[in-house]
């Protein structure tokens, strides 16, 4: 490939990317949520509470970005953004293949837990439980949760 | 009631007037009633307004409490003194709570915290206020009881609700410490009032809270001292088992309703005041067209009527309605067909029916009104008293009918030559208003009178009595046979003989009797 080739190759991948940029600012973002993750169980605010109680050394993966967290967050969660989480930021935390294992983010619209319970399910994790609602049905429900 | 005393006007003018009044005090009452009914609406309306800004000022305090108390619980120093159990520590920090951002902002009155262990023991309590948890071990007693029944996941859930303590209001809120394993539970207990006073800036009305027992917890220094020209409205705010909490009292000033009101209220009266007088006026006009002037009409004909009988059989001019035009085309056909009725009778009551000539009744009216006109000019008239000769034997000889016949020829020829000289006019339909007018009438059987005011002197009178006597000469031809015609006439001049009609036709009777007597035809009264 010549260095004009190249260049124009570039140009034209800039273009598209601005073009693209431009297209995501301008319309609504559409982030597909699927209702269930094969897989992975799915649970609601109480079973949270019951699970912890129910299940010993129940991990909550908190899979939303810092910043989002700082609105307050699920006792004991630990914080593990989705765009982080790959297999081996999971084996830091994760005991074993079989140990359960709770992902949540900020609520039905949030497609961030979703994504890191799939890579978890990719990563060979058979123990996983997707909290779709999220901290918003949290908040919802008048559970309590820590204020940062 | 007797109807009969009122004319018809006056009922109906009665009517229409009592309906104007009635429109008037529907008016008066109207505005009143509309009056009561804005008022009624403009206190829903506020009452409405406080309820809403009331439960959005509750449900900002539950997040205000409930932020304390997981800001509280997020501390890491008082989880750490929970798992601790260092009470000492852990009421250092509820007290400091009382110094900080909730407190000192003003976004919460706090009025006591309280933390409990997860099976609802009191663990320490921090209070700024009067409200003491050691004095009263339940302040919201249905709210700790709801709370320590819950299990499961449940018991993680933060409660809230409104309770009494003595009496005075509170806002509760319980937050579950210890995160997904539950180490124990934060009261946040505020008083709420606080927060509800600024409605009063929000709504810019005047507001007092009372406790149930009528004490103003909160009094606006706008609160109008007096009431009377202020609206008020009121919201009672109750827990949720229904108790009376709190009375929230708004008062809105009035006055310049009330004055646009009273305004509308006049321009109302003033439209229906103007409105009834025209629909009154427009009423009395129509009937008085329709109605009471074609009544009237009949009413003054019947009175006139009433009054003299020769204006029987006038008629009306028909006008009104179709219900006054048939009574008026009925007043019309019956005058007319009681006029006519009245005219035979008349007739028959004046009139010989065998002669045709004027009868008794007729002559002594005619003679009296024949003295008191000539009295009144100061005239003179003749009277003439006729019998006819052996008038009994031609009954006797020839019957009735022949006598009959006979009285009938004599009528004709006394009328006849009684008129020839333009002395005597027979008394014709309308004559009797001219009773001045010379008569010849029949007094009964073969007796005959003729008053002749047109002689004033015995000579005339006498020159009358023989063109009489003249005209009987000739036989008359009656049912075939040829009778001679016999006549004595009497003569008495008014007011020469006498002055009052029972003399004058007394001296013309002694001389005719005279004149049958002497049998000279005529004789003119002489005074003895």
């Amino acid at each position: 490939m010549s260095e004009s080739t190249k260049k124009t190759t570039g140009y034209a991948l800039n273009l598209f990317l601005i073009t693209l940029s431009i297209s995501i600012t301008h319309a609504e973002p559409v982030i597909d949520v699927p209702d269930k993750i094969p897989g992975t169980t799915l649970i609601y605010s109480e079973d949270v509470i019951d699970l912890n109680e129910s299940v010993p050394n129940l991990l909550i993966i908190d899979s939303r970005i810092s910043s989002d967290r700082k609105h307050g967050y699920i006792e004991g969660s630990v914080n593990l953004p989705d765009i982080e989480t790959d297999c081996k930021k999971l084996a830091n935390i994760i005991t074993t293949k079989k140990s359960p294992v709770l992902f949540y983010c900020n609520g039905i619209k949030c497609g961030r837990s979703g994504e890191a319970a799939i890579i978890a399910l990719q990563c060979g994790y058979t123990n996983i439980y997707w909290f779709r609602g999220g901290f918003e049905e949290w908040k919802s429900k008048n559970f309590p949760f820590i204020k940062p | 009631m007797n109807l009969s005393a009122f004319s018809i006007r006056t009922i109906l003018c009665s009517i229409i007037a009592l309906m104007g009044l009635f429109a008037f005090i529907l008016a008066m009452f109207s505005g009143s009633i509309n009056e009561e009914l804005i008022f009624n609406n403009q206190r829903a309306m506020v009452t409405e307004m406080i309820r809403v800004m009331t439960h959005e000022q509750l449900n900002h305090l539950s997040d205000d409490s409930k932020d304390l108390g997981l800001s509280l619980q997020s501390n890491p120093e008082f989880k750490q003194a929970i798992k601790a159990g260092d009470k000492a520590l852990l009421l250092k920090m509820l007290n400091n709570q009382f110094h900080q951002y909730f407190v000192t902002a003003g976004i919460i009155k706090l009025e006591q915290l309280a933390l409990f262990d997860a099976d609802f023991k009191l663990l320490v309590e921090a209070t700024e206020g009067s409200v003491s948890f050691k004095q009263q071990q339940q302040i919201c007693p249905q709210l700790f009881d709801i709370a320590k029944k819950r299990t499961g996941s449940q018991r993680m859930v933060i409660l809230q609700g409104l309770c009494k303590y003595q009496i005075r209001p509170i806002h509760t809120v319980v937050v579950p410490v210890g995160g997904l394993k539950i180490q124990g539970y934060i009261m946040v207990m505020t008083d709420f009032t606080h927060n509800l006073e600024r409605i009063e800036s929000s709504l810019s009305i005047p507001l007092t809270f009372r406790l149930p027992n009528n004490d103003a917890v909160y009094m606006s220094p706008n609160w109008p001292s007096k009431e009377g020209d202020s609206l008020i409205s009121h919201y009672e705010l109750k827990t949720s088992t229904g108790l009376p909490l709190l009375s929230i009292f708004a008062s809105q000033n009035i006055i310049e309703l009330t004055h646009s009101l009273k305004q509308s209220y006049i321009h109302v009266l003033i439209i229906s005041c103007a409105g009834t007088l025209f629909i009154i006026l427009l009423s009395l006009v129509t009937l008085h067209k329709t109605m009471l002037k074609p009544l009237n009409q009949l009413v003054n004909k019947f009175r006139s009527l009433r009054a003299k009988h020769d204006r029987m059989g006038e008629q009306l001019e028909l006008t009104g309605t179709k219900e006054i035009h048939e009574i008026m085309g009925g007043f019309n056909e019956l005058s007319t067909k009681l006029n006519s009725l009245y005219q035979s009778l008349e007739h028959m009551a004046y009139t010989d029916s065998l002669t045709k000539l004027p009868n008794r009744h007729q002559f002594q009216e005619s003679l009296a009104s024949n003295i008191q006109v000539h009295q009144q000019i100061n005239r003179t008239f003749t009277l003439l008293l006729m019998d006819l000769n052996r008038f009994k034997e031609v009954n006797d000889t020839y019957g009735h009918n022949v006598g009959d016949e006979l009285l009938k020829e004599v009528s004709l020829r006394l009328h006849n030559t009684l008129r020839d000289d333009d002395i005597v006019t027979q008394l014709s339909a309308d004559s009797f208003s001219k009773l001045n007018e010379n008569i010849v009438a029949r007094l009964g059987g073969d007796e005959f009178s003729a008053i002749l005011t047109d002689i004033h002197t015995a000579a005339d009178a006498k020159v009358v009595a023989e063109k009489i006597v003249l005209a009987m000469k000739k036989p008359a031809c009656v049912g075939g046979h040829e009778l001679n015609i016999g006549l004595s006439i009497g003569i008495a001049l008014y007011p020469k003989d006498a002055g009052n009609a029972h003399d004058l036709v007394s001296h013309a009777d002694k001389a005719m009797y005279k004149a049958k007597k002497m049998d000279c035809n005529y004789f003119i009264y002489e005074s003895e």
